[in-house]
């Protein structure tokens, strides 16, 4: 298919492969951050990294949705899937996420009713479905997602949903990136930028990064050629003294991004003074709550949450993984007490999840390499 | 995914995956959309379309 296998081309991936070999400085380090989760789980699919000369180090960065969730905030959900009535939806990578003491689908072996949705308009069909029952959605993710959740919202007015309301867990891609590169235990040189995020909020948010810390930016697509360009494009800039924000999805990003999309937010959301990330700690304007417009379908509105800051388990470390301080299989439980079967940390459970992406990709050529 | 046919009136649109899954979906964010086009879908919205110039 046009756009998917002409990214997929082995040979041209060498050829790109070899432009990167020529554009690095010899006995120079490289560190690029690749934002995106969905990014991660390509390198480790299709093994890109292994086409990257070994002074070329990738990083991967904070833009898993699953992984970002603070466990007190799953210790919300699974009360709030507890709730008498209640039919607790969210999308199926939520449902092994370690709360405190349990997780949702712990909570559904109890007797709660917690269904998995693909999208929030699902969850919206199951309230209309079941008048007599009280539906809450948990939303997560970043800008990808947030829209969804808004035009689910404005339907559930439009049509007078009364029994319908969302957990609101939106995040938002710049904050914790600016926290990123004021934190002194990581040195960057550039940025893969999240392509689909950049597809609603556009190229020029993340302007700050060459403006503000001299990094180069490319906004990337997911395929691995996509992500190899990406590479080059960043090596490129910084082997000119170059630092500013490209586009290498301009196929699907536009430059301004989706308006109305960001339109329908504004209208829907507001941003949070602050939130607590996964490891990350609290990061001021990181995220979305429900509008006053709205307060009617907020589930915090409607229902009472615990609200109680959970700290992570003592050999969770990935808050240093988001943070791309480590590598997944430096993480000392990794493969051993935290697997996707039995994750103790949130970045186990995701497919974009550095540790998930590693553990089920990316492990098995490491160990060739080490053999 | 790729647009199969569009209900304008209820701004939906059924859309076939790569794999060939079929869903409904939301294109009140990319409207007007074809039969035939490719859009990026996510969590059942569409969020924009793969139209520009590729890459290589
Ligand atoms: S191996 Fe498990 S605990 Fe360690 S960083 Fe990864 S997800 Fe977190």
């Amino acid at each position: 298919m046009k756009f998917v296998d002409e990214f997929r081309d082995a040979e041209l991936g060498r050829v790109v492969a070899g432009e990167i070999v020529a554009a690095v400085e010899p006995g120079r380090h490289y560190k690029v951050m690749e934002v995106c989760g969905g990014h991660t789980h390509s390198i480790y699919k299709y093994g890109v990294d292994d086409l990257l000369p070994s002074n070329v180090e990738l990083v991967h960065g904070p833009g898993c949705p699953v992984c970002v969730i603070p466990m007190g905030r799953v210790d919300d959900g699974i009360a709030l899937a507890h709730e008498p009535g209640v039919i607790f939806t969210c999308f199926g990578d939520m449902l092994r996420v370690p709360g405190s003491s349990q997780t949702l689908l712990d909570a559904k072996a109890d007797g709660a009713d917690v269904r998995i949705v693909y999208s929030p308009l699902d969850a919206l069909r199951i309230a209309k479905q079941n008048p007599e029952r009280e539906v809450v959605f948990f939303a997560i993710g970043f800008e990808t997602t947030a829209p969804s959740t808004a035009l689910t919202l404005r339907r559930a007015r439009a049509e007078s949903v009364g029994n319908f309301s969302v957990m609101c867990s939106h995040v938002t891609i710049v904050p914790p990136l600016r926290a990123l590169l004021e934190s002194p235990d990581l040195r960057l040189d550039g940025f893969i930028g999240p392509g689909h995020v950049a597809t609603v909020v556009g190229a020029r948010p993340f302007q700050f990064l060459p403006d503000q810390y001299g990094k180069p930016v490319v906004i990337s697509g997911f395929e691995p050629l996509d992500i190899l360009q990406s590479v080059l494009m960043v090596l490129r800039q910084l082997g000119a003294g170059r630092a500013t924000v490209e586009n290498q999805y301009a196929r699907v990003v536009p430059w301004e991004g989706n308006l109305r999309a960001l339109e329908i937010m504004a209208e829907v959301f507001a941003l949070r003074p602050h939130f607590e990330w996964r490891g990350l700690g609290f990061i001021s304007q990181s995220a979305l709550r429900i509008s006053d417009a709205y307060a009617e379908w907020d589930a915090e509105e409607r229902f009472s949450v615990p609200g109680v800051r959970v700290a992570d388990p003592k050999a969770c470390q990935c808050g240093e993984v988001l943070k791309g301080v480590i590598k997944p299989w430096e993480c000392k439980v990794f493969g051993t007490a935290c697997t996707p079967e039995r994750p103790i940390g949130t970045c186990m459970v995701s497919p974009e999840g550095a540790c998930a992406a590693y553990y089920n990709y990316g492990r098995f050529a490491r160990e060739r390499e080490v053999a | 995914m790729r647009v199969l046919e569009v209900d304008a009136e209820r701004g939906l649109a059924l859309c076939c995956a790569q794999a060939g899954e079929r869903a409904s979906v939301e294109i009140g964010l990319v409207e007007p959309v074809t039969a035939g086009e490719l859009l990026l879908v996510h969590a059942g919205t569409a969020l924009g379309r793969a139209g520009g110039e590729p890459g290589p």
